[in-house]
């Protein structure tokens, strides 16, 4: 069969000539996938709403000899809340993109479908704590992973760091007891109450998340944490995370 | 055979214009060899003498071969109303509707996250540049109905508002000549969203 059906989140929608563009989709039955969408940026379209970025479409995929390609599609959820403001749109840029970064072409992950789609559920409703919310995508994406930071034992000792400031390391992994804080170059040091909320954004249930009341300085705190530890993880910046800095920090 | 050589250059050079398949191109190029020599000869020169002379406009940022261009120039056209774009097309086809007679701004693209197009890789400065003083009353933002096109119009909106300058979007939802149950449902929202008291 030469005709595959998936349901998959549109992770990344570039445009190309033509009117085409290349998907990069992260489906339920075979993972993250690519695919050619043809002619859809031309207003008579029909495939044109089912393939912007973050959209959750029912495909019909082709399989081609070097890409898929479209051969139909439906929105399912098109997280229209979500669209409506900048600051979501961004997030979920930043969102879509990490996914991307952590999963592999034709490698089903089941819970990164899902964990990606509660959460641009939860980010398209009116008021929602987005920066809180992408903190907690962060660091259970990491998790699915297999890159989750040690949290509660010291990396270099394995002692349970207690103290009320406590180092975080991103090289060496987490968490680092006064003792050990020589061990690497990069070791910062935060209040023991932020590493704590870190927990909490693993372990609550995601729906639950915002009921979690963190201070401007801590949710400044976390962001350095999260952003310093995936970008040594993943060896690179994201785009779409420098585009979040400028959006907030520039201008 | 050297013609063969030649024609084949010319094949493949317009075939990887866009929206030209290798059958038009040969279609083309067919017809430039057959018809009168000066056909072939004066898009050669057309297509020269463009490409030498268009550059960006110091104001609008659209392409055109005097500085300012010949929108910015024009007297007849209201100069406190800025209708902002995306591309040097479209101005074109706004140009084309007639139902615009204010003047523009080209920002050439769109903010694009995950492309890492961010405001600098677009004419904003140019556009913020030109919003000093009070000559302008209202910026019209015209860029592309999709996520790109909204999120750099929000961004716009965002930058420009403090200003005191009324800043519109252009509407969005049903194609003319269209059905309703062909629509999709982003376009329907966005149908809704911007619908009308009836006259
Ligand atoms: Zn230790
Ligand atoms: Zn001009």
């Amino acid at each position: 069969m030469k005709l595959y059906k998936v349901d998959a989140i549109v992770l990344r929608s570039r445009e190309m000539r033509d009117a085409d563009r290349i998907l990069t989709l992260l489906s339920r039955q075979k993972g993250k996938i690519k695919a050619v969408a043809h002619g859809v940026n031309k207003p008579s379209s029909r495939k044109r709403g089912a393939v912007q970025p973050f959209c959750y479409s029912s495909f019909l995929l082709y399989r081609g000899r070097e890409l898929d390609s479209v051969n139909q599609c439906e929105g399912i959820e098109a997280f229209s809340g979500l669209r409506a403001d900048l600051d979501r749109i961004s997030y979920a840029s930043y969102l879509a993109e990490l996914t991307d970064y952590a999963s592999m072409e034709d490698q089903i992950n089941g819970e990164a479908f899902f964990l990606l789609l509660t959460i641009l559920h939860l980010i398209s409703r009116d008021g929602a704590d987005v920066e809180l919310l992408t903190r907690s995508f962060e660091i259970r994406l990491l998790d699915i992973a297999g890159l989750r930071p040690h949290l509660d034992n010291c990396v270099g000792c394995g002692v349970p760091v207690e103290s009320e400031t406590v180092g975080f390391s991103s090289s060496t992994g987490g968490v680092v007891c006064g003792r050990c804080s020589g061990i690497a170059g990069d070791v910062k040091f935060f209040p023991r109450g932020t590493v704590e909320i870190l927990k909490l954004l693993l372990k609550w249930d995601l729906k639950k998340t915002e009921r979690i009341k963190v201070s401007p300085r801590v949710r400044q705190q976390l962001r350095q944490i999260m952003q310093n530890y995936i970008s040594y993880h993943l060896e690179k910046k994201l785009a779409t995370a420098l585009f979040l800095e400028k959006l907030y920090y520039h201008y | 055979m050297k013609s063969g050589g030649a024609i084949e250059r010319l094949v493949r050079e317009l075939s990887g214009l866009p929206g030209i398949g290798p059958k038009t191109a040969q279609r083309l190029a067919f017809y430039l060899l057959s018809a009168s020599p000066e056909i072939g000869h004066n898009l050669a020169q057309a297509i020269l003498e463009a490409r030498n002379s268009i550059k960006y406009c110091s104001v609008c940022a659209n392409l055109t071969d005097k500085d300012p261009c010949r929108l910015c120039d024009d007297v007849n056209r209201t100069p406190d109303v800025i209708c902002v774009v995306q591309d040097s097309k479209d101005v074109m086809a706004m140009e084309k509707s007639h139902g615009f007679r204010g003047l523009y701004h080209v920002l050439h693209g769109a903010l694009q996250p995950s492309e890492g197009i961010g405001p600098d890789q677009l004419s904003i400065r140019q556009l913020l540049k030109r919003l000093e003083g009070d000559k302008v009353k209202e910026v019209i933002l015209a860029t592309n109905s999709n996520v790109e096109g909204d999120a750099t119009a929000m961004y716009l909106a965002r930058i420009i508002k403090p200003l005191g300058i009324k800043v519109t979007r252009i509407a969005h939802g049903l194609p003319v000549g269209s059905y309703l149950e062909y629509a999709d449902q982003i376009t329907l929202a966005k149908a809704m969203e911007g619908r009308r008291e009836m006259q």
